[in-house]
């Protein structure tokens, strides 16, 4: 789950308004609000980054525990995909395949 | 780490408080393929409509400040040929889309457009549930045959649809077939009895609004005898036009919304921020409900949605009354009081001796 490149879904439509992310999904009629450490994964989730790369970012900007920032993005992203709001390009392994 | 659909308000609260322009209305062309008799839009033929890069750039600007909601309306936006380009730039830009069309001009290849653009809505305009009525205000044959097809079209595709709908004299008698025409196609219905005069000043449009008994019927089976019509601002009457929103005509001049048309200022030649604190901005936000002087003292005014950019279209006073609001208001007030009376006297009845 850690290789795997989370990336917003291109359905979505999204605006950082102070630091929180406002994302919508169309076909959902759903707004979802994020907060700040939300917001910066949600931001990180550009396709090119595995989960694992967004975890090493959050543990130097949020001062904490690599194991927590990586618990913490796995499930989160679990829920946003959930959600519909991110998809999983693939995987870290693959990306360097390709 | 949670998602919150709550705070949402809070971040409605927020963009008002910081005037950060969340919804943005946009005029994309004044050229309509339809000659709808209570058409508010007068074309200034002189003036060029902005291109699509002149667009991209504004699109630039409102991403950076903040917009989230971009409504794209015209005249009709399926007239541009770079209709497509400047929607796709908007989505890249992560705008939420709300689109604004007649319907007349899609056909299978549009649809499969409009549906990779992940809309919020497609919100068609229909007015009349035969071709014979529909046809007659639009003044084009065909063009309720191809409206009720785009809707049919999107619907197969899963694109959220909404028939809009103005009441007017041509076609109150149709109300509740619209209505459920709309709901035997897949499709949302959401309609209006106030019609704004043109843009150019001219009242004529408003010469289609319905009278009061027209406006009674039409809207009795509507209204809920509880009172859930009342306006749910209570007797706050602001709006957020000026405020975290405005709208762009095909010119790039801002008005506060689009029924307001004067302009703060274009945006080919002022910054964002000079046009959100010009006059007439300042002045519609400043404006609260002491301000009104036939208002603030209205018994109505707890059914009443008044509209600042109508009475000053009506009247040419922002800070009277609207004829249309307060006919809509009284007509409101009638019913649910009427309907009340009718409860009491089922009760009445119906009680055991």
């Amino acid at each position: 789950m850690d290789k795997e490149i989370p990336i917003k879904s291109p359905s979505t439509a999204s605006q950082i308004i102070d630091g929180e992310a406002v994302i919508i999904v169309p076909s959902e009629q759903m707004v979802n609000v994020l907060n700040s450490v939300g917001c910066r994964i949600w931001d990180l989730a550009d396709g090119r980054r595995s989960i694992a790369e967004i975890a090493e970012i959050l543990t130097r900007e949020f001062n904490v525990p690599y194991k927590t920032a990586l618990k913490d993005a796995i499930e989160f992203t679990r829920d946003l995909a959930e959600k519909k709001m991110i998809d999983f390009a693939g995987t870290g392994e693959e990306k360097r395949e390709g | 780490m949670k998602t919150h659909t709550n705070p949402y308000k809070r971040i409605i609260k927020k963009t008002m408080d910081r005037l950060i322009p969340f919804t943005v209305h946009w005029e994309l062309t004044y050229q309509c393929n339809l000659q709808c008799p209570h058409c508010y839009v007068a074309p200034q033929n002189s003036r060029e409509e902005l291109s699509s890069g002149e667009i991209a750039g504004i699109l630039d600007l409102l991403q950076e400040r903040g917009t989230l909601h971009v409504i794209f309306s015209g005249g009709e936006i399926l007239t541009r040929k770079d209709f497509f380009d400047i929607a796709r730039y908007a989505r890249k830009k992560g705008f939420a889309l709300r689109l604004l069309t007649n319907g007349t001009l899609i056909d299978e290849t549009v649809a499969d457009q409009i549906k990779d653009l992940h809309p919020l809505s497609v919100e068609v305009s229909l007015y009349g549930s035969t071709p014979a009525s529909h046809d007659r205000i639009t003044a084009c044959p065909d063009s309720f045959k191809r409206s009720l097809e785009a809707l049919r079209l999107l619907n197969g595709r899963s694109v959220r649809t909404i028939v809009k709908s103005l009441i007017m004299k041509g076609n109150a008698g149709e109300f509740q077939s619209m209505k459920a025409l709309a709901q035997e196609i897949g499709s949302q219905f959401l309609y209006d009895t106030v019609i704004i005069p043109k843009m150019d000043g001219s009242l004529e449009p408003c010469g289609n609004r319905l009278d009061r008994e027209e406006l009674y019927s039409v809207l009795y089976p509507e209204v809920q005898k509880n009172g859930e019509d009342k306006n749910p601002r209570g007797d706050d009457l602001s709006c957020c036009a000026g405020v975290n929103a405005f709208s762009i005509s095909p010119y790039g001049d801002v008005y506060p919304c689009m029924g307001f048309k004067e302009s703060g200022g274009n945006l080919t030649k002022k910054s964002l921020s000079e046009i959100q604190h010009s006059p007439i901005f300042s002045k519609i936000r400043s404006i609260t409900l002491s301000d009104l002087p036939d208002c603030k003292e209205c018994e109505l005014i707890q059914y009443c949605n008044r509209c600042p950019a109508l009475a000053r279209m009506e009247t040419g006073d922002l800070l009277g009354p609207s004829k249309a609001d307060c006919l809509l208001a009284s007509v409101i007030k009638n019913i649910i009081d009427d309907k009340r009376k009718q409860t009491v006297k089922e009760n009445q009845v119906r009680r055991p001796i």
